[in-house]
């Protein structure tokens, strides 16, 4: 059984819609769980409902083999880090960090010597007796996770909390981030849209798409055998058939799962060859462009345009006539 | 950069445009000659003597302070709880109370002052101080709303949520959290608000009685008829006390602005 | 936010407007338009009246002038300011909004001192000899029209100056660098790149002056009436309610009125901006 339990839930912000629609999702202790998708698909609202900042229409939440479901927010004591990390701009960075403290009715001493080794965990000592707004992005980034993890949370929640910082602070931070998770050993859920980064962090990966989650997996599971096209697409793949081509162009023979319809090939896995290539598939040329590592060729085949990569030695011109191998390993199948 | 010459002057002119009366008003509060005159004859305080001497004049300065005090703060009271609800439930109503708030700065002043008299006072006769008092807090209304809206609007929605999933019960989470972020803007709508119930007059003017004056109609009734610099001289105490008004507001703001510089020497 | 308690943080202040605002507006203005059936007459005997009809044109065009002035001094002003060094732009700026903190009787005084009889300006010209008697300065439009400017050049000039602060050198030194000289970059670049805020500004002096109780009064005396002056003399000398009623309304109409068509004059330009954008 897993640590946290989403089961069946529905939210509506209108009562007419549904935002998330019977949505499940299973929380594993002391990992970290990232919720992948396009732009309004629902993953901050399904972070807000594992939170508690929004009741869900039906459904349950359990944690830790509790009934959270209708426990209030300032009672679940889960930490939280916004995007705009929602630091109070009135308090110090001390302050900041000490403010769940405080309410816990913890001493004084005790309250500086957490806040001072959460500090240093994340990196930010001697910023004590600053005020927001006289840190960089990065640093904010760091207290608002100090002050979501001082608390010792029973779940760390995270909604895009990189997408304010610039690229190279981003990488930094995602590792910083993985490495403190690690460390203390707290289940976290994750909310990002961009997959290099969740797939870097991730124990595990939800991939959502219209308030539904199409498949929650290993990254190495998610990367290499995608269970729709959806999540296929996604995680770069480019060339789709239905089997039924496939078989008919002696691409694939008779032993393979026969529930599949679809299947499903990157296009760097396509092996590419002069007409000469045995078991292969004729082809021409239309569209060359360089890549740097490589050159992507759009190819006219009997199955369609299908695009490919290929870091050969061999560059073929437009127009040139090629011959196309599809390694059977490399095929996913898709129901 | 390269100014011409005649934006120079223009520039200079207006200046001295807007500078030289309000200096000649202090120059000659303190002049011991009985009418606003030059050359300067000798040095006094006489004038400042007689302000305090006029009856009327110390009377409705009174009265003038605390009808400003009374409305102000009652102004930013209603003011912080209106703008709570019209940010927090933004839609069509909240629109059309917000600029509801706002039109008594559009409407004329001696309209809001006539209307106010014939229904409060001629048609419901309520007693002019509280008519009084009902009326500049209709004067103060725009300036909190609009002042304590506009910060309510910038501060973070995630604030208050931050503070509930750290432990925070809602019922306290906006007085620790978003209150004290709303300082700065509660300070300058209760110091604009002041002035301006301070300053009125086209209010004031039509709702006054025996006892009931504020001090700008009382000075105005004082010109008619003394033409001394007894009203220069209160003219220089009023911008002394405006004066300290703007230098302690300045002050309130940036005290945030110290404490964090403060911190950042260390 | 539940319903119930939006209602009642909302209720001080919409009790307030009501009672104060909304139902004294209605009831008040309303009985203009009733001799006793409906009709417009209270509001056309006010405009074939001459002595009212004079002072409604008096008012709009004193108030016409007024913004003019202010327009024509505050945009070379204000670039001036513009153009200062941060810290003395910060205090000038607060200088010139500090009269806007004393009260009108305090400006209106210090007008009188000078323009009156005995006023400093007489005093200089029948020093200097060039005048015998005393010149008729005081109770004059002339005085109404310098005491409103002085009442609303520093609205004019604090929100042309922002404005022209958001211009940016850069245009300007782009217009430089394109070979137009200073005063050609001022009238064909800062000018219509302040439009906006000529606006905003016009709108606020114009509806200021023309219901402006005390600067009419303390300048321009009983000759010189203005639309408050003349509300204010109906109502609380002659005790006439009906035609309180219709001044009022036609002062609400007026300052409604210029800030709409204002606000449609800066949506226009404001459309204009962004196709060149
Ligand atoms: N307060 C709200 N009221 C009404 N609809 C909302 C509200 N918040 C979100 N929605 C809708 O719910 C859907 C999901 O929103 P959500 O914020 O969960 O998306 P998201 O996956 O976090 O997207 P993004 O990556 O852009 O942050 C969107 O279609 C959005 O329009
Ligand atoms: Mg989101």
């Amino acid at each position: 059984m897993s640590y946290g339990e989403l089961r069946h839930i529905n939210v509506s912000y209108d009562k007419k819609n549904f935002v998330l629609q019977d949505l499940s999702l299973d929380i594993h202790e002391g990992e970290l769980l990232s919720l992948l998708g396009p732009s309004g698909c629902g993953k901050t609202t399904t972070l807000r409902v594992i939170a508690g900042l929004i009741d869900p229409v039906g459904g349950t939440f359990e944690l830790d083999g509790t009934d959270m479901t209708h426990v209030q927010v300032h009672k679940r004591n889960f930490g939280m880090v916004f995007q705009s990390y929602a630091l109070f701009p009135h308090l110090t960075v001390f302050d900041n960090i000490a403010f769940g403290l405080k309410l816990r009715n913890v001493e004084e001493a005790a309250i500086r010597k957490q806040v001072g080794k959460i500090m240093e965990i994340c990196g930010i000592e001697g910023f004590e007796k600053r005020f927001p707004k006289q840190l960089s992005g990065g640093q904010r980034q760091r207290v608002a996770l100090a002050r979501a993890l001082v608390i010792e949370p029973k779940l760390l929640l995270l909604d895009e909390p990189l997408s304010n910082l610039d690229a190279q602070l981003r990488l930094q931070m995602r590792t910083s981030i993985k490495r403190i998770q690690q460390e203390l050993g707290i289940s976290s859920v994750f909310v990002t849209h961009d997959q290099e980064e969740c797939f870097s962090i991730s124990d595990q990966v939800a991939i959502m798409q219209n308030g539904k989650i199409e498949q929650c997996d290993s990254p190495e599971q998610i990367y290499s055998h995608p269970a729709s096209e959806m999540v296929a697409r996604f995680v770069g793949f480019r060339n789709f058939f239905t089997v039924e081509q496939a078989v008919g162009l002696h691409i694939v023979a008779g032993n393979f799962d026969k529930m599949a319809t679809m299947m499903c090939i990157r296009p760097e896995d396509i092996v590419l060859g002069d007409k000469t290539f045995s078991v292969s598939m004729p082809g021409t040329v239309e569209v060359r462009t360089y890549l740097g590592k490589a050159y992507q060729y759009e190819v006219k085949t009997p199955l369609g345009m299908v695009t490919v990569a290929s870091s050969e030695d061999t560059v073929y011109a437009v127009g040139a006539t090629v011959g196309l191998g599809f390694p059977r390993e490399k095929l996913v199948f898709l129901n | 950069m390269y100014k011409h010459r005649l934006v120079t002057i223009v520039a200079w002119l207006c200046f001295a445009f807007i500078f030289l009366p309000l200096i000649l008003i202090v120059v000659t509060s303190f002049n011991s000659a009985d009418s606003i005159s030059l050359p300067l004859e000798g040095f006094s305080l006489q004038w400042f003597v007689k302000v305090f001497r006029s009856r009327s004049l110390v009377q409705s300065l009174k009265n003038s302070l605390v009808l400003a005090l009374v409305s102000s703060t009652i102004g930013i009271v209603f003011g912080l709880l209106s703008s709570i609800a019209l940010v927090k439930r933004p839609g069509k109503i909240s629109t059309i109370l917000l600029s509801i708030f706002l039109s008594p700065s559009l409407i004329p002043g001696i309209v809001i002052g006539y209307v106010l008299f014939h229904f409060l006072v001629v048609s419901l006769q309520l007693p002019l101080n509280l008519a009084l008092i009902l009326g500049h807090l209709l004067v103060v209304m725009p300036y909190s709303v609009r002042i304590i809206c506009a910060s309510l609007k910038d501060i973070d929605e995630s604030l208050e949520e931050a503070a509930l999933t750290l432990g925070c019960p809602p019922s306290r989470a906006f007085m620790k959290v978003v209150l004290p972020n709303l300082r700065p803007a509660m300070i300058s709508a209760f110091m604009l608000s002041f002035i301006n119930s301070f300053n009125n007059i086209p209010v004031s003017m039509y709702l006054k009685g025996p006892g009931m004056n504020t001090l700008p109609y009382a000075m105005m009734n004082h010109i008619e008829y003394n033409y001394d610099p007894t009203v220069s001289a209160l003219s220089v105490m009023l911008m002394g006390l405006t004066l300290v008004l703007m230098i302690a507001m300045d002050w309130s703001m940036s005290a945030q602005r110290l404490k964090s510089k403060a911190a950042q020497g260390e | 936010m539940k319903t119930s308690r939006y209602v009642v943080l909302l209720g001080p202040f919409v009790i307030l407007a009501m009672v104060c605002l909304m139902i004294p507006l209605f009831i008040t203005i309303l009985p203009s338009f009733f001799t006793p059936g409906f009709s417009f007459s209270y509001y056309t005997d006010f405009f074939t009246d001459s002595f009212s009809r004079n002072i409604l044109i008096r008012s709009l065009r004193l108030s016409l002038i007024t913004t003019v002035i202010c327009i024509v001094i505050g945009l070379p002003a204000s670039y001036y300011i513009s153009l200062m060094k941060e810290n003395r732009r910060r205090i000038i700026l607060s200088l010139i909004l500090f009269p806007l903190l004393t009260n009108a009787v305090v400006r209106g005084f210090a007008w009188i001192s000078i323009l009156g009889k005995n006023g400093l300006i007489n005093q200089l010209l029948q020093c200097l000899g060039l005048v015998d008697e005393p010149v008729k300065l005081l109770y004059t439009d002339f005085a109404i029209v310098v005491g409103s400017v002085y009442l609303f050049l520093p609205v004019m000039l604090s929100t042309l100056t922002s404005v022209m602060e958001g211009i940016g050198e850069d245009v300007i030194e782009a217009a430089y660098s394109l070979g137009a000289p200073p005063v050609a970059t001022f009238f064909k670049v800062i000018v219509p790149l302040s439009f906006s805020g000529v606006l905003v500004a016009g709108v606020l002096v114009f509806a200021g002056t023309i219901s402006a109780y005390t600067t009419p009064t303390l300048l321009g005396g009983n000759q010189n009436m203005m639309l408050a002056t003349l509300l204010y003399q109906q109502s609380n000398t002659l005790s006439n309610w009906t035609n309180s009623a219709v001044i009022a309304f036609i002062m609400i109409l007026i300052s409604l009125g210029v800030m709409k068509i204002f606000n449609l004059i800066a949506a226009t330009v404001d459309k204009r901006a962004e196709g060149h954008v």
